[in-house]
């Protein structure tokens, strides 16, 4: 017979996939009543107990288990671990984590102008955050980057709406994402980083528009913005061909 | 998994081939053993201990009997047991090894509906078994699954789930109950 503890194990390996609490939640329609305060401490857990090595420890254990292997000659392989791990090291979590179910909705379609905006971000960073599963995460991030370019778009068609908090989360989240699609991509990572070159073309023709449209205080961060673009449909071109020879 | 078996098999070619499973784990491991530990500079010693040893032990390791990630975290745990064998026997501390506070620091808003915050975590934590801390801290400071969570505690997956059961009713109890007991 499964019991609750079966149900719960059960439940948050889906949210650990991806998925959003309330629907993980709605799977389970006999033991919602159980099963949502259990999820709740269980997600709060998986946002305040992990806890980052700080990066020059990292090097340093890092040297000295070169030296202990004692093979100098393999050198090259570290030099190539440290830079994707570079690549890899996306903002470390989260200071604040805010699950507040109802800030959260109210929050879900706010724009980068409007206040509840932090409270949608910490809950998209929570969200990554528990997203155990590689293939889970990559398309959460793209997801997220999509998500972005379209809350571009809304403040271009509101006119005058349009803030450089927009412009530079979209190049944020546009990295994040592609440091996770390039960092060991697999055959999982090839539907993720196709969309990603889909939706690199869109955000060039996108930061086009803003361009001709935003008021002259933003053209810099306009113009900073579409030089990466090449730059990041270059890299996930590569990541792409990478995920595609394994 | 295949990918990763490669790389197990390389490193125990070439100990200098151990980099990728080292980069691949060192920020699990150390944040398994920053929760239990709640030192950020001891979780530093012991997060090297375990990879030295985890290095100087590869060409041992057998991928039938324990995937990578429960071998590491086995080994975690020893390292884990062994200091708290030494302080013990010095008196410094108890036996208790739950985590304290970390630099950094954070609060949240949780859907516990109150401030919830890492010394409140602490606190909860200090009070449960032995074998619950261990499931948290595997769980959701290191971030296993429940399958690789029992293999590294050398548990069954359903004496894992009612770990992790118990543990979140007594966590929650704690959170609801001692708002003001601090």
């Amino acid at each position: 017979m499964t019991t609750l503890q079966d149900h719960l194990a059960e439940c948050l390996e889906i949210i650990e996939n991806g998925e959003d609490v309330g629907v993980a939640l709605d799977r389970f329609p006999g033991w919602k009543v159980e099963l949502r305060p259990l999820v709740e401490t269980a997600v709060a857990l998986h946002c305040i107990a992990p806890s980052t090595p700080p990066e020059n420890f990292k090097a340093s254990l890092r040297y000295r288990i070169v030296n202990q292997a004692q093979k100098p000659k393999t050198s090259w392989p570290w030099r190539w671990n440290w830079r994707s791990m570079l690549l890899r090291t996306v903002t470390v979590l989260v200071a604040l984590c805010i699950l507040g179910t109802g800030t959260m909705v109210a929050s879900a379609d706010s724009l980068p102008d409007s206040p509840l905006f932090s409270f949608k971000l910490a809950g998209e960073q929570a969200q990554v955050r528990i997203t155990l599963n590689r293939a889970q995460r990559q398309r959460l991030r793209v997801f997220l980057v999509e998500k972005r370019m379209n809350e571009v778009a809304a403040m271009l068609r509101s006119q005058g709406r349009l803030n450089e908090r927009a412009i530079v989360l979209l190049g944020r989240e546009t990295e994040a994402a592609l440091l996770d699609l390039e960092t060991n991509p697999d055959k999982a990572s090839v539907a993720p980083l196709e969309k990603m070159i889909v939706l690199l073309q869109r955000q060039g023709k996108l930061l086009q528009r803003a361009q001709r449209f935003a008021p002259p205080r933003l053209q810099p961060t306009v113009i900073r913005a579409m030089g990466l673009i090449a730059g990041f449909q270059a890299r996930a071109q590569l990541a792409l061909e990478r995920a595609k020879g394994k | 998994m295949q990918e990763q078996e490669s790389l197990v098999r390389a490193a125990q070619r070439d100990p200098a081939a151990f980099g990728p499973l080292y980069e691949r784990y060192v920020d699990r491991v150390y944040s398994y053993i920053a929760f239990r530990v709640g030192d950020p500079a001891v979780a530093e010693d012991l997060t090297s201990d375990v990879f030295l040893k985890a290095l100087e032990k590869i060409g041992s390791y057998q991928w039938r009997a324990l995937p990578l990630s429960a071998w590491l975290f086995r080994i975690a745990s020893n390292c884990l047991i062994d200091r708290w064998r030494r302080l013990a026997k010095m008196k410094q501390v108890s036996l208790d090894g739950s985590l304290g506070p970390m630099a950094g620091e954070t609060d949240l808003d949780s859907l516990l509906g109150k401030r919830l915050t890492r010394q409140e975590l602490v606190k909860a934590v200090s009070r449960l078994t032995e074998w619950q801390k261990q499931v948290i801290a595997l769980r959701f400071a290191a971030g296993l699954p429940i399958a690789e969570t029992a293999k590294a505690m050398g548990k069954s997956e359903g004496a894992v789930k009612d770990l992790q059961h118990s543990a979140l009713v007594a966590l929650r109890k704690h959170f609801l109950g001692t708002g003001d007991d601090r």
